[in-house]
């Protein structure tokens, strides 16, 4: 018996998934060892023991160069350590052991686990490409340089984790990346500190560890072409084995308003969807703390049919504004929350009590005004604009502040806590990059594509960082 | 740590403080007007009319007939006394900076007026944006309490309808109470306050009856302007007067002129746009109105196409205009010896060395002569060049 075989055997407590196949080529006993279920039975019976049936007549001395020669296999790897073995043995290569040669071939046989290129889920659109990435590595790459036809694109790999061995691959465009930001990650990179990684936000929040805002400073998304785009002016972007959501870096708030579309939509129309999306966020933000304060500090600042209007809804409410509008805010994020999770069998049931319960039910019963049912759909729709679900989250976060500062002093508290969103906002980086980037500090140049879009910029790709 | 100690301060600073001015809205009744009468040894009746934000039952029909409103009265020395009195009585807090209307009895207002607005100056919760009338024959109560049929609640009815006025017939014009607490502070000009009646008074007005008959309706309607000196009304202008005065004072947005075109033929032009300037030179005081107009209706036969026909009309609107605001200027002149137009101020501003050498305003007020000019400057012919009496 040979010994890597015994030793193989005894580390891996005799799995049944690995085999190990005797055969014996001109009297000397070589081994087929292979991962059962990570490789592609077909291509190991086909192009392996096929091509090895076919030699004949060797000795000890060549029998390790007719095999390479002959073996119908692309790839075709000399190894020589134990835990070189262990590593393709575990990626679905199959080894070829040969008594009393301490010198291993390993032979791409990958089984086709993955699914194909499916469409985009959490980031629509109609006009853009329909291709989305997938959990493949490979596949993600090639997804990327099919549109990045380049010598200039720049890909580092990284290997982390003890037990996943995740492949993680900085992607950049040598002469338009933004050197400043791109070090500052490959330094975070080297020094990632992390176990394992199953997923991008692993990273994601390893790297941005020092923003400690609730406003998203990488961007993820799961189209190629946002991607290539974030390449094209100038941002890094990191692919990791196993997930299908990349991440752009460095992201600034302006970039989250930008969608693929921006680039075949008419700018006229793009500024309009921008204006549109710049009010849903401070709808977002605003729009239940402007109330709060309105109804409960500053009436006077209605006119007075609204007020009377307002007046009436309110009548038999017996909640405060503010515990009427969290408790309102509480139903429609468990109704979200429960959206995501449930099978789709259920959700039409889901959707059907929601809206009861949400909408005429707590209205008769007397528990909330109508008014505040309004101000919350608005509220959550406006929010639900954005595809980042971490900004969605900061904005849910901030919304609360404002409501809290609206039930404390009125509208001089929205206007508080603005000021303090104001600032805090200024003060945040992503990699380097100040976060409310083309409005502060100004530049001229990326604000003919920030909120207003026009005709001579291409997408953002004039844009230099 | 110091970061932490900071922010437990700043909750501390916002929490402990509590909830300055907090009042939920259901807490609130909302004031929508205010009227002031006299009453029996020389106390004040405050009539305080409350929006009733009591939800409608949701059968449809009985919501048609429910008053949206009510009003409180009370009876005291002072303004203040009385509307404190009405908070005892009303279950929530009254909230007056939605309020849209004063209304003062004429009785008040023949006592002169200051003594009874002074509260509403005072109380920061008050906006002074609201308007202000004054109750013509009948009392501030009656006008507050009588249902109107197309707006529930009538206060928003007299306002509606004075800004219609306004805009479309130049008898009353929209005055706040800041203009009028200006005016007052202002030695230099009279007060002029338009009035509101009420049509068919009958002793149901206060209640539904009133909105289920289909004529006699009682109503409030928007009257001619009251005419104040020395604080005090003395008078009223007729409803041609009070149009010739919004065209003095600028106000005229929209009227109707009719002037006479054959013997017994009448011809109604709308003035569409007008603009008046004021100016002086020593006592003579120079008004000079320019306009446009169009004809609307006319009963004799005019050729609409012949210049000399629109040159005839235009100047008989021209002199209509002119008569009709020489007669206001000497009636207000030397009826009621008070100077509403502020002319006063006018001389004050256009020539201070002049003003300077006027030792009494009244007598020197009787002396003023003035020089009234009208120009129509265009007169467009409507959809018609003929009227169908043609042969």
């Amino acid at each position: 018996m040979n010994k890597i075989i015994e030793k193989l055997k005894t580390d891996t407590d005799e799995m049944k998934d690995i085999i190990y196949r005797k055969k014996i080529i001109s009297k000397i006993t070589t081994y087929i060892v292979f991962s059962e279920s990570l490789t592609n039975s077909d291509k190991i019976s086909d192009f392996i023991i096929r091509s090895l049936n076919k030699i004949k007549k060797v000795n000890k001395k060549n029998i390790l160069e007719k095999i390479k020669n002959n073996i119908s296999n692309n790839k075709v790897q000399e190894i020589t350590t134990y835990q070189e073995i262990c590593k393709y043995l575990h990626s679905g290569f199959t080894i070829i052991i040969i008594d009393n040669i301490s010198t291993y071939l390993a032979l791409e046989t990958k089984g086709d686990l993955s699914r194909s290129i499916d469409k985009p889920e959490s980031e629509n659109t109609y006009r853009g490409a329909k291709d989305a990435f997938t959990e493949i590595y490979q596949t993600n790459i090639g997804l990327i340089k099919r549109r990045i036809k380049s010598n200039k694109l720049r890909i580092k790999n990284y290997n982390k984790g003890k037990y996943t061995q995740s492949e993680i691959g900085v992607l950049s465009l040598s002469d338009k990346v933004h050197k400043e930001s791109y070090n500052m990650i490959l330094k975070k990179m080297e020094n990632l500190n992390i176990e394992d990684i199953v997923n991008s936000g692993e990273i994601k929040n390893n790297i941005e560890k020092e923003n400690k805002s609730v406003f998203p400073t990488v961007r993820t998304t799961e189209r190629p072409d946002i991607a290539v785009l974030a390449l094209l002016s100038g941002k890094t972007v990191i692919v990791i084995d196993n997930c299908p959501y990349v991440l752009i870096l460095p992201s600034c708030l302006n970039d989250f308003f930008k969608t693929s579309e921006d680039v075949y939509g008419k700018s006229i129309n793009v500024t309009f969807t921008r204006i549109l999306k710049l009010f849903a966020f401070f709808i977002a933000l605003l729009v239940p703390a402007i109330y709060i304060a309105i109804i409960t500090f500053n009436q006077e600042m209605l006119p007075t049919d609204l007020l009377i209007n307002f007046s009436t809804q309110r009548d038999g409410v017996p909640f405060p504004a503010f515990f009427e509008a969290i408790l309102m805010m509480i139903c429609f994020e468990i109704l979200r929350e429960g959206d995501l999770r449930v099978p789709g069998f259920s959700g039409s049931a889901l959707s059907i009590v929601g809206a009861l319960i949400l909408g005429d039910a707590a209205v008769n019963a007397g528990i909330v005004s109508p008014i505040m049912i309004i101000v919350i759909a608005i509220t959550a729709i406006s929010s639900l604009l954005f595809t980042e679900p971490e900004l969605i989250n900061a904005l849910r976060i901030w919304r609360i502040f404002f409501m809290i500062g609206a039930t404390i002093i009125g509208i001089i508290g929205v206007l508080i806590v603005f000021l303090i969103l104001i600032i805090h906002l200024s003060s945040l980086k992503s990699f380097g990059v100040p976060y409310l980037k083309p409005f502060s500090p100004i530049n001229k140049k990326e604000l003919k594509d920030s909120i207003i879009k026009l005709n001579s910029t291409n997408g953002g790709q004039n844009e230099k960082n | 740590m110091k970061k932490i100690k900071i922010l437990t301060l700043l909750i501390i600073l916002f929490t402990l403080c509590g909830c300055y001015n907090y009042r939920e809205l259901n807490e609130l009744s909302i004031v929508s007007a205010i009227g002031i009468d006299k009453a029996k040894n020389g106390n004040i009746k405050v009539t305080i009319q409350v929006i009733s934000s009591k939800k409608e039952s949701s059968d449809s029909s009985q919501s048609n007939t429910n008053a949206k409103f009510i009003t409180y009265e009370s009876t005291d020395k002072t303004v203040q006394e009385a509307i404190r009195k009405v908070i005892l009585s009303s279950p929530k807090r009254l909230f007056a900076t939605q309020m849209q209307i004063l209304v003062i009895s004429e009785e008040c207002a023949k006592e002169g007026i200051t003594k009874y607005i002074d509260f509403f100056t005072r109380d920061p919760e008050i906006q002074m944006k609201f308007l202000t009338l004054i109750s013509k024959n009948t009392t501030a109560n009656n006008i507050l309490t009588t249902l109107t049929p197309l707006e529930t609640i009538n206060s928003t009815n007299i306002r509606e309808s004075l800004k219609t006025n306004t805009k479309y017939l130049g008898i009353g014009y929209e005055i706040t109470f800041e203009d009028i607490i200006n005016n007052l502070l202002n030695d230099k000009i009279e007060v002029s306050i338009p009035s509101v009646v009420i049509i068919n008074e009958n002793k149901n007005s206060d209640s539904t009856k009133n909105l289920e008959k289909v004529k006699n309706i009682a109503d409030s309607k928007i009257s001619s302007i009251a005419v104040f000196k020395n604080k005090k009304l003395i008078g009223y202008l007729t409803e041609q007067e009070s149009i010739a005065y919004s065209f003095i004072l600028n106000n005229i947005e929209n009227t109707i002129i009719t002037t006479k075109c054959s013997k017994n033929g009448l011809v109604s032009s709308e003035i569409t746009t007008s603009k008046t300037k004021i100016s002086n030179n020593k006592n003579n005081i120079s008004i000079k109105v320019v306009g446009n107009a169009n004809v609307n209706e006319s009963s004799c036969n005019i050729n609409l196409n012949s210049k000399k026909e629109i040159k005839k009309l235009r100047s008989e609107i021209e002199k209509n205009i002119k008569n009709n605001i020489k007669k206001t200027l000497t009636k207000v002149q030397k009826k009621y010896k008070s100077d509403i137009f502020g002319l006063e101020d006018i001389i004050y501003k256009n020539d201070p060395k002049y003003y300077k050498s006027i030792k009494n305003w009244d007598k020197f007020y009787q002396k003023i002569n003035f020089n009234i000019s009208v120009k129509i400057e265009t007169l467009e012919k409507g959809n018609t060049l003929y009227t169908p009496e043609r042969k």
